[in-house]
């Protein structure tokens, strides 16, 4: 029997028209710029020091990188459920999901600060080789996002409405999209 | 379960998929250099996800340009990032013999 007290599930949107706020996708273009410079960056630094480079890279943990590659995009899946489930008008439900993608956020900066507390310990910090200074500066930047993106989530989790949820959400995913960029480039290419 | 809701599960699976791929490619347990080969499937994999994650998680699919767009601009900046890691395995300008000896300014007495 169908449930009439439900809302209507609103219909996804066609025909190239961004999901969200358009507002969201200058910030969404502008991240990526920034984080694409970094990384061309990063590549022309290692042009000029490519033994330098290989032997600090050897040092990162390649494995802990792809569990929390795991991690971020495992969150990306509950968030972009929760989409569909706010656009059916299940607002406890889509609370709940995003609150298990934050989870995973956090769970993302808590391998992180191992991973960070691992490299530190080795003696490694941000003046201990052009490397170094890259890869804290990238991963930290990419981290502090990580952390806004908690907030933005949290904050959609509260003001509710479709829009809000697919622009936060829209903040997280991207998130995951530079994590899946970033990651192979500072860890496995060498 | 919803349609949607089944693509995105597939969606994620494949993205775990291709990040163990991306493992196992990067030869995660060991130090040594990879081929150009390997620097070649390691490329294609990040711009595959990066596309299913425009495509699906920030639903793309339904703004084609946008996806194309995104994706291309991707593209390009993970080529030449795994060009120059192929191409370059000696430094690109030699450091001056001497270099290191240049004497250190100081101030002025």
């Amino acid at each position: 029997m169908t449930d009439l007290s439900a809302p209507p599930p609103v219909a996804p949107r066609h025909g190239d028209t961004l999901p969200g706020n358009p507002m969201m996708w200058l910030l969404i273009a502008a991240e990526l710029l920034v984080f694409g410079a970094a990384l061309l960056g990063y590549a022309g630094a290692r042009a000029l020091d490519p033994a330098g480079f290989a032997a600090a890279q050897d040092g990162l943990d390649r494995t802990a990188g792809t569990i929390n590659t795991g991690v971020l995009l495992t969150s990306g899946l509950f968030a972009a459920v929760a989409v569909e489930a706010r656009r059916f008008g299940e607002r406890g439900r889509t609370r709940a999901l995003l609150a298990v993608a934050a989870l995973f956020g956090v769970v993302f900066l808590v391998v992180k600060g191992f991973e960070y507390a691992a490299e530190i310990a080795a003696g490694n910090d941000l003046a201990t080789s052009t490397f170094h200074t890259l890869y804290f500066l990238i991963t930290g930047f990419h981290a502090i996002h990580v952390v806004f993106g908690i907030l933005i989530l949290g904050i959609v989790m509260v003001f509710d409405d479709l829009d809000h949820v697919e622009t936060g959400t829209a903040f997280w995913h991207m998130v995951d999209l530079i994590w899946v960029v970033v990651f192979p480039c500072l860890y496995l290419l060498r | 379960m919803h349609p949607e809701i089944r693509r995105l599960i597939l969606t994620w699976v494949i993205l775990m998929g291709l990040t163990l791929a991306l493992g196992v490619s990067g030869d995660v347990a060991h130090p040594s250099r990879l081929s150009g080969l390997w620097l070649a499937v390691i490329g294609l994999v990040m711009v595959v996800k990066a596309r299913l994650v425009l495509a699906r998680y920030l639903r793309l699919a339904t703004a084609p340009s946008f996806l194309s767009g995104f994706t291309g601009a991707l593209a390009a900046t993970v080529s030449v990032i795994v060009l120059s890691f192929a191409l370059l395995h000696q430094p690109l300008v030699k450091p001056m013999p001497g270099a290191s000896a240049r004497p250190v300014a100081t101030a002025p007495q």
